[in-house]
Protein backbone atom coordinates (compact mmCIF):
# COMPACT_ATOMS: atom_id res chain seq x y z
CA UNK A 1 0.00 0.00 0.00
CA UNK A 2 1.45 3.29 -1.00
CA UNK A 3 1.73 5.92 1.63
CA UNK A 4 -0.44 8.89 1.00
CA UNK A 5 0.52 11.91 3.04
CA UNK A 6 -2.40 13.47 4.67
CA UNK A 7 -2.85 17.02 5.73
CA UNK A 8 -3.33 15.90 9.27
CA UNK A 9 0.00 14.04 9.40
CA UNK A 10 2.09 16.93 8.13
CA UNK A 11 0.08 19.47 9.94
CA UNK A 12 0.86 17.76 13.20
CA UNK A 13 4.65 17.80 12.76
CA UNK A 14 6.83 20.87 12.54
CA UNK A 15 8.65 21.30 9.23
CA UNK A 16 12.04 20.21 10.58
CA UNK A 17 10.48 17.05 11.96
CA UNK A 18 8.54 16.18 8.83
CA UNK A 19 11.20 13.65 7.82
CA UNK A 20 11.22 11.96 11.17
CA UNK A 21 8.07 10.09 10.38
CA UNK A 22 8.41 6.52 11.56
CA UNK A 23 8.85 3.76 9.03
CA UNK A 24 5.76 2.18 10.44
CA UNK A 25 3.79 5.18 9.34
CA UNK A 26 5.77 5.47 6.16
CA UNK A 27 6.63 2.14 4.55
CA UNK A 28 8.41 3.88 1.68
CA UNK A 29 11.04 5.12 4.09
CA UNK A 30 12.02 1.60 5.10
CA UNK A 31 14.29 1.43 2.09
CA UNK A 32 16.39 4.21 3.52
CA UNK A 33 17.00 2.34 6.74
CA UNK A 34 17.61 -0.99 5.05
CA UNK A 35 18.57 -1.38 1.44
CA UNK A 36 20.59 1.84 1.11
CA UNK A 37 21.92 2.05 4.61
CA UNK A 38 25.35 0.56 3.97
CA UNK A 39 26.23 2.51 0.80
CA UNK A 40 24.80 5.60 2.46
CA UNK A 41 27.11 5.20 5.41
CA UNK A 42 30.10 4.55 3.13
CA UNK A 43 29.34 7.71 1.20
CA UNK A 44 29.12 9.66 4.43
CA UNK A 45 32.47 8.29 5.56
CA UNK A 46 34.06 9.21 2.24
CA UNK A 47 32.75 12.74 2.61
CA UNK A 48 34.17 12.93 6.09
CA UNK A 49 37.60 11.99 4.71
CA UNK A 50 37.54 14.92 2.31
CA UNK A 51 39.48 17.79 3.78
CA UNK A 52 41.52 15.60 6.09
CA UNK A 53 45.29 15.65 5.57
CA UNK A 54 46.35 12.50 3.82
CA UNK A 55 49.44 10.68 4.99
CA UNK A 56 52.06 11.27 2.27
CA UNK A 57 54.02 8.25 3.45
CA UNK A 58 51.25 5.66 3.46
CA UNK A 59 52.38 2.20 4.41
CA UNK A 60 56.00 2.48 5.50
CA UNK A 61 57.10 -0.97 4.38
CA UNK A 62 55.58 -0.47 0.93
CA UNK A 63 57.21 2.93 0.70
CA UNK A 64 60.61 1.53 1.62
CA UNK A 65 60.24 -1.40 -0.77
CA UNK A 66 59.45 1.02 -3.59
CA UNK A 67 62.51 3.05 -2.65
CA UNK A 68 64.81 0.03 -2.54
CA UNK A 69 63.44 -1.17 -5.87
CA UNK A 70 64.14 2.17 -7.51
CA UNK A 71 67.64 2.17 -6.11
CA UNK A 72 68.24 -1.39 -7.29
CA UNK A 73 67.18 -0.39 -10.80
CA UNK A 74 69.58 2.54 -10.72
CA UNK A 75 66.77 5.12 -10.81
CA UNK A 76 68.57 7.57 -8.60
CA UNK A 77 66.68 10.77 -9.47
CA UNK A 78 63.24 9.18 -8.92
CA UNK A 79 64.49 7.70 -5.65
CA UNK A 80 65.69 11.12 -4.47
CA UNK A 81 62.37 12.62 -5.57
CA UNK A 82 60.52 10.01 -3.54
CA UNK A 83 62.50 10.93 -0.43
CA UNK A 84 62.27 14.69 -0.83
CA UNK A 85 58.58 14.78 -1.70
CA UNK A 86 57.60 12.76 1.35
CA UNK A 87 59.92 14.46 3.80
CA UNK A 88 59.08 17.98 2.68
CA UNK A 89 55.42 17.13 3.09
CA UNK A 90 55.88 15.44 6.46
CA UNK A 91 57.96 18.32 7.77
CA UNK A 92 55.43 20.82 6.46
CA UNK A 93 52.72 19.01 8.41
CA UNK A 94 55.06 18.59 11.42
CA UNK A 95 54.67 14.83 11.33
CA UNK A 96 58.03 14.25 12.95
CA UNK A 97 57.05 10.83 14.25
CA UNK A 98 56.53 9.60 10.70
CA UNK A 99 59.93 10.98 9.71
CA UNK A 100 61.40 9.15 12.67
CA UNK A 101 59.81 5.90 11.52
CA UNK A 102 61.45 6.23 8.10
CA UNK A 103 64.85 7.02 9.54
CA UNK A 104 64.60 4.17 11.99
CA UNK A 105 63.61 1.60 9.38
CA UNK A 106 65.67 2.73 6.39
CA UNK A 107 68.44 0.29 5.62
CA UNK A 108 71.54 2.17 4.54
CA UNK A 109 72.95 -0.99 2.96
CA UNK A 110 70.16 -0.90 0.37
CA UNK A 111 70.63 2.74 -0.55
CA UNK A 112 73.11 4.45 -2.84
CA UNK A 113 75.10 7.38 -1.50
CA UNK A 114 72.81 9.99 -3.03
CA UNK A 115 69.69 8.59 -1.38
CA UNK A 116 71.36 8.22 2.01
CA UNK A 117 72.46 11.82 1.77
CA UNK A 118 69.01 12.91 0.59
CA UNK A 119 67.50 11.49 3.78
CA UNK A 120 70.08 13.30 5.89
CA UNK A 121 69.92 16.59 3.99
CA UNK A 122 66.16 16.89 3.88
CA UNK A 123 65.81 16.03 7.57
CA UNK A 124 68.73 18.16 8.77
CA UNK A 125 66.79 21.31 9.57
CA UNK A 126 64.40 19.36 11.77
CA UNK A 127 67.15 17.43 13.53
CA UNK A 128 66.17 18.77 16.95
CA UNK A 129 62.70 17.26 16.55
CA UNK A 130 63.83 13.88 15.23
CA UNK A 131 64.88 11.22 17.68
CA UNK A 132 66.03 8.51 15.27
CA UNK A 133 68.04 10.73 12.95
CA UNK A 134 71.26 10.39 14.92
CA UNK A 135 71.05 6.61 14.65
CA UNK A 136 70.51 6.83 10.91
CA UNK A 137 73.41 9.26 10.58
CA UNK A 138 75.67 6.79 12.36
CA UNK A 139 74.59 3.95 10.09
CA UNK A 140 75.27 6.11 7.04
CA UNK A 141 78.64 7.15 8.38
CA UNK A 142 79.54 3.52 9.02
CA UNK A 143 78.52 2.60 5.48
CA UNK A 144 80.35 5.52 3.89
CA UNK A 145 83.53 4.64 5.77
CA UNK A 146 83.32 1.28 3.98
CA UNK A 147 82.44 2.43 0.46
CA UNK A 148 83.80 6.03 0.31
CA UNK A 149 86.45 6.12 3.01
CA UNK A 150 88.33 9.04 1.46
CA UNK A 151 85.22 11.21 1.04
CA UNK A 152 83.14 10.38 4.09
CA UNK A 153 83.89 13.60 5.95
CA UNK A 154 83.31 15.72 2.85
CA UNK A 155 79.97 14.06 2.15
CA UNK A 156 78.75 14.31 5.72
CA UNK A 157 79.84 17.92 6.28
CA UNK A 158 77.19 19.87 8.24
CA UNK A 159 74.85 16.88 8.30
CA UNK A 160 75.35 15.50 11.80
CA UNK B 1 80.43 49.60 -9.63
CA UNK B 2 78.24 47.03 -8.07
CA UNK B 3 78.73 48.62 -4.69
CA UNK B 4 76.21 51.31 -5.37
CA UNK B 5 73.78 49.59 -7.63
CA UNK B 6 70.40 48.27 -6.70
CA UNK B 7 70.24 44.80 -8.11
CA UNK B 8 66.79 43.43 -7.54
CA UNK B 9 64.07 42.91 -8.52
CA UNK B 10 64.41 41.50 -11.96
CA UNK B 11 62.37 42.54 -14.88
CA UNK B 12 59.78 39.92 -15.76
CA UNK B 13 61.37 37.04 -17.54
CA UNK B 14 59.92 36.31 -20.97
CA UNK B 15 58.44 32.86 -20.92
CA UNK B 16 59.42 31.94 -24.44
CA UNK B 17 61.63 28.87 -24.54
CA UNK B 18 65.11 29.39 -25.70
CA UNK B 19 66.92 27.08 -28.06
CA UNK B 20 68.81 24.82 -25.73
CA UNK B 21 71.72 24.09 -27.95
CA UNK B 22 73.71 26.99 -29.33
CA UNK B 23 76.68 26.06 -31.45
CA UNK B 24 79.38 24.70 -29.20
CA UNK B 25 82.59 26.62 -29.10
CA UNK B 26 85.70 26.53 -27.04
CA UNK B 27 84.97 27.70 -23.49
CA UNK B 28 85.98 31.29 -23.24
CA UNK B 29 87.79 32.52 -20.18
CA UNK B 30 86.03 35.66 -19.09
CA UNK B 31 88.16 38.75 -19.53
CA UNK B 32 89.25 40.69 -16.52
CA UNK B 33 92.21 43.01 -16.42
CA UNK B 34 92.87 42.50 -12.74
CA UNK B 35 92.37 38.77 -12.48
CA UNK B 36 92.15 37.00 -15.80
CA UNK B 37 91.65 33.53 -14.39
CA UNK B 38 89.12 34.16 -11.65
CA UNK B 39 86.12 34.13 -13.97
CA UNK B 40 87.30 31.30 -16.17
CA UNK B 41 84.53 29.07 -14.84
CA UNK B 42 81.77 31.61 -15.40
CA UNK B 43 80.23 30.49 -18.68
CA UNK B 44 78.06 32.09 -21.29
CA UNK B 45 75.56 29.85 -23.06
CA UNK B 46 77.16 30.49 -26.42
CA UNK B 47 80.44 29.16 -25.06
CA UNK B 48 79.11 26.38 -22.89
CA UNK B 49 75.42 25.50 -23.33
CA UNK B 50 73.09 25.22 -20.39
CA UNK B 51 72.63 21.53 -21.05
CA UNK B 52 76.19 21.07 -19.78
CA UNK B 53 75.01 21.87 -16.27
CA UNK B 54 75.72 18.60 -14.53
CA UNK B 55 73.34 19.10 -11.60
CA UNK B 56 73.00 22.66 -10.37
CA UNK B 57 74.53 26.03 -11.19
CA UNK B 58 74.15 29.62 -10.12
CA UNK B 59 73.15 31.87 -13.00
CA UNK B 60 73.31 35.64 -13.18
CA UNK B 61 72.32 38.19 -15.74
CA UNK B 62 72.43 41.92 -16.24
CA UNK B 63 68.90 43.31 -16.24
CA UNK B 64 69.92 46.89 -16.91
CA UNK B 65 72.92 49.10 -16.24
CA UNK B 66 72.38 49.10 -12.48
CA UNK B 67 70.50 45.89 -11.93
CA UNK B 68 71.42 42.24 -11.89
CA UNK B 69 69.40 39.13 -11.19
CA UNK B 70 70.49 35.72 -9.92
CA UNK B 71 68.84 32.32 -9.88
CA UNK B 72 69.48 28.62 -10.21
CA UNK B 73 69.97 26.45 -13.26
CA UNK B 74 69.27 22.83 -12.55
CA UNK B 75 69.00 19.56 -14.39
CA UNK B 76 65.27 19.00 -14.49
CA UNK B 77 65.20 15.86 -16.58
CA UNK B 78 68.35 13.83 -17.03
CA UNK B 79 66.97 11.61 -19.79
CA UNK B 80 65.92 14.62 -21.88
CA UNK B 81 68.98 16.59 -20.77
CA UNK B 82 66.60 19.38 -19.85
CA UNK B 83 67.84 22.29 -17.76
CA UNK B 84 65.51 24.83 -16.14
CA UNK B 85 65.95 28.20 -14.50
CA UNK B 86 64.42 28.70 -11.05
CA UNK B 87 64.43 32.22 -9.67
CA UNK B 88 62.56 34.58 -7.41
CA UNK B 89 61.61 37.35 -9.81
CA UNK B 90 59.65 39.46 -7.36
CA UNK B 91 57.17 39.41 -4.50
CA UNK B 92 55.08 36.22 -4.74
CA UNK B 93 56.64 35.57 -8.11
CA UNK B 94 58.85 32.51 -8.11
CA UNK B 95 59.40 31.32 -11.64
CA UNK B 96 60.70 28.23 -13.29
CA UNK B 97 61.15 27.53 -16.96
CA UNK B 98 63.60 27.26 -19.81
CA UNK B 99 66.57 29.57 -19.30
CA UNK B 100 66.83 32.69 -21.39
CA UNK B 101 70.02 33.27 -23.28
CA UNK B 102 71.36 36.14 -21.23
CA UNK B 103 72.49 34.05 -18.28
CA UNK B 104 76.08 33.57 -17.25
CA UNK B 105 76.49 30.50 -15.10
CA UNK B 106 78.90 28.65 -12.86
CA UNK B 107 78.72 25.44 -10.90
CA UNK B 108 79.56 25.74 -7.20
CA UNK B 109 82.13 23.34 -5.79
CA UNK B 110 79.72 20.98 -4.10
CA UNK B 111 80.20 17.19 -4.01
CA UNK B 112 78.37 15.78 -7.02
CA UNK B 113 76.14 13.63 -4.84
CA UNK B 114 74.93 16.67 -2.93
CA UNK B 115 74.62 18.78 -6.07
CA UNK B 116 72.31 16.15 -7.51
CA UNK B 117 70.07 16.32 -4.43
CA UNK B 118 70.01 20.12 -4.58
CA UNK B 119 68.89 19.90 -8.20
CA UNK B 120 66.00 17.66 -7.16
CA UNK B 121 65.11 20.17 -4.46
CA UNK B 122 64.95 22.83 -7.17
CA UNK B 123 62.56 20.64 -9.13
CA UNK B 124 60.37 20.12 -6.09
CA UNK B 125 60.31 23.80 -5.15
CA UNK B 126 59.62 24.72 -8.77
CA UNK B 127 56.56 22.50 -8.69
CA UNK B 128 55.40 23.48 -5.22
CA UNK B 129 55.89 27.22 -5.18
CA UNK B 130 55.14 28.27 -8.73
CA UNK B 131 51.93 28.52 -10.69
CA UNK B 132 48.53 29.91 -9.80
CA UNK B 133 47.94 27.40 -7.02
CA UNK B 134 51.48 27.26 -5.70
CA UNK B 135 52.51 28.51 -2.30
CA UNK B 136 53.77 32.05 -2.35
CA UNK B 137 57.23 33.33 -1.57
CA UNK B 138 57.43 36.83 -0.17
CA UNK B 139 60.05 39.29 -1.28
CA UNK B 140 61.94 41.05 1.49
CA UNK B 141 65.35 42.28 2.44
CA UNK B 142 66.60 40.90 5.72
CA UNK B 143 68.21 37.46 5.66
CA UNK B 144 69.69 35.68 8.61
CA UNK B 145 68.85 32.03 8.36
CA UNK B 146 66.39 31.59 5.58
CA UNK B 147 65.31 28.08 4.81
CA UNK B 148 62.20 25.99 4.87
CA UNK B 149 60.99 26.26 8.41
CA UNK B 150 59.43 23.01 9.58
CA UNK B 151 57.52 24.87 12.28
CA UNK B 152 55.74 27.23 9.95
CA UNK B 153 56.08 25.15 6.84
CA UNK B 154 57.04 28.33 5.05
CA UNK B 155 60.15 29.18 3.14
CA UNK B 156 60.86 32.35 5.02
CA UNK B 157 63.57 33.83 7.13
CA UNK B 158 63.22 33.53 10.87
CA UNK B 159 63.24 37.22 11.65
CA UNK B 160 62.63 38.51 8.16
CA UNK B 161 59.62 38.44 5.93
CA UNK B 162 60.92 36.80 2.84
CA UNK B 163 63.78 36.60 0.42
CA UNK B 164 65.42 38.45 -2.43
CA UNK B 165 66.56 36.76 -5.60
CA UNK B 166 70.01 36.43 -4.03
CA UNK B 167 68.91 35.18 -0.62
CA UNK B 168 66.53 32.77 -2.30
CA UNK B 169 69.55 31.11 -3.91
CA UNK B 170 71.37 31.13 -0.57
CA UNK B 171 68.36 29.68 1.20
CA UNK B 172 68.00 26.84 -1.27
CA UNK B 173 71.52 25.69 -0.48
CA UNK B 174 71.22 26.49 3.22
CA UNK B 175 68.06 24.42 3.53
CA UNK B 176 70.08 21.34 2.77
CA UNK B 177 73.07 22.37 4.85
CA UNK B 178 75.29 23.60 2.04
CA UNK B 179 76.03 27.19 3.07
CA UNK B 180 77.17 29.29 0.13
CA UNK B 181 78.65 32.23 2.03
CA UNK B 182 79.97 33.08 5.47
CA UNK B 183 77.05 35.25 6.49
CA UNK B 184 78.71 36.58 9.64
CA UNK B 185 81.26 38.40 7.49
CA UNK B 186 78.70 40.44 5.56
CA UNK B 187 78.70 44.09 6.59
CA UNK B 188 75.55 46.12 7.10
CA UNK B 189 74.64 49.39 5.47
CA UNK B 190 77.10 49.47 2.62
CA UNK B 191 77.04 52.31 0.16
CA UNK B 192 74.05 51.96 -2.11
CA UNK B 193 72.10 49.68 0.21
CA UNK B 194 69.73 52.41 1.36
CA UNK B 195 68.86 53.43 -2.18
CA UNK B 196 68.23 49.80 -3.06
CA UNK B 197 66.11 49.30 0.05
CA UNK B 198 63.99 52.33 -0.80
CA UNK B 199 63.58 51.02 -4.32
CA UNK B 200 62.29 47.68 -3.01
CA UNK B 201 59.79 49.37 -0.68
CA UNK B 202 58.66 51.62 -3.52
CA UNK B 203 58.21 48.63 -5.80
CA UNK B 204 56.18 46.72 -3.23
CA UNK B 205 54.02 49.77 -2.66
CA UNK B 206 53.41 50.25 -6.37
CA UNK B 207 52.52 46.60 -6.68
CA UNK B 208 50.02 46.98 -3.85
CA UNK B 209 51.59 44.30 -1.70
CA UNK B 210 50.06 43.62 1.69
CA UNK B 211 50.41 46.73 3.85
CA UNK B 212 51.85 44.84 6.82
CA UNK B 213 54.45 43.26 4.55
CA UNK B 214 55.46 46.62 3.14
CA UNK B 215 55.80 48.01 6.64
CA UNK B 216 57.91 45.05 7.74
CA UNK B 217 60.22 45.45 4.75
CA UNK B 218 60.43 49.19 5.39
CA UNK B 219 61.78 48.38 8.85
CA UNK B 220 64.44 46.07 7.46
CA UNK B 221 66.83 48.82 6.48
CA UNK B 222 69.50 47.97 9.07
CA UNK B 223 70.66 44.63 7.73
CA UNK B 224 73.30 42.99 5.60
CA UNK B 225 72.56 42.88 1.94
CA UNK B 226 73.76 39.97 -0.17
CA UNK B 227 74.11 41.17 -3.72
CA UNK B 228 73.34 38.95 -6.69
CA UNK B 229 76.90 39.14 -8.00
CA UNK B 230 78.29 38.17 -4.59
CA UNK B 231 76.11 35.10 -4.40
CA UNK B 232 77.09 34.22 -7.96
CA UNK B 233 80.72 34.69 -6.95
CA UNK B 234 80.34 31.92 -4.37
CA UNK B 235 79.98 29.52 -7.27
CA UNK B 236 83.51 30.44 -8.31
CA UNK B 237 85.05 29.92 -4.88
CA UNK B 238 87.45 27.02 -4.46
CA UNK B 239 85.63 25.96 -1.33
CA UNK B 240 82.32 26.76 0.32
CA UNK B 241 81.24 28.75 2.16
CA UNK B 242 82.77 31.77 0.44
CA UNK B 243 84.02 34.67 2.53
CA UNK B 244 82.94 38.26 2.06
CA UNK B 245 86.25 39.50 0.75
CA UNK B 246 86.32 36.93 -2.04
CA UNK B 247 82.63 37.35 -2.86
CA UNK B 248 82.80 41.14 -2.99
CA UNK B 249 85.93 41.35 -5.15
CA UNK B 250 84.84 38.56 -7.47
CA UNK B 251 81.36 40.06 -7.56
CA UNK B 252 82.80 43.30 -8.89
CA UNK B 253 84.59 41.37 -11.62
CA UNK B 254 81.33 39.66 -12.52
CA UNK B 255 79.55 43.02 -12.76
CA UNK B 256 82.27 44.29 -15.04
CA UNK B 257 82.09 41.12 -17.10
CA UNK B 258 78.31 41.31 -17.44
CA UNK B 259 78.39 44.96 -18.48
CA UNK B 260 80.92 44.24 -21.16
CA UNK B 261 78.74 41.40 -22.41
CA UNK B 262 75.53 43.42 -22.42
CA UNK B 263 74.83 45.30 -25.62
CA UNK B 264 74.11 48.93 -24.95
CA UNK B 265 70.73 50.21 -26.06
CA UNK B 266 70.86 52.27 -29.23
Amino acid sequence: MLFEPTDSLFASAPVEQAWHISTMASPGRRALSGQYRKPGLELTQQHQEIGKQRDPLGDLQNWLEALYARCARGEIDPAIDQVLEVFEELLYEKKFTRCDEVLKQANADHLPVEVMLALLMTSARAREFLQTRTGFYERVEHRLRQIRPDRTDELLANLR
Amino acid sequence: MGSTSPSEPAAPEPAAPEPAAPEPAAPEPAPSPSNPSSLSQLYKPENKPYRDVEHIAIAIKQVDEEQRHVGLLYKHDRAQNEVRFLHLAWHHDLRVGPPTKALNWAEPKVPQEKARILARLCKLVGEKYTGAFGKKLCYAVRYTDGRFDPNSGEFLTRDGRGLTCATFVMAMFRTYEVPLVLQDEWPKNREGDNAWHEKIVRGLTEDKADESHIEAVRNESDCARYRPEEVAAAALAEGLPAGFQFAESTGLLIVDHLRKGSPKPA
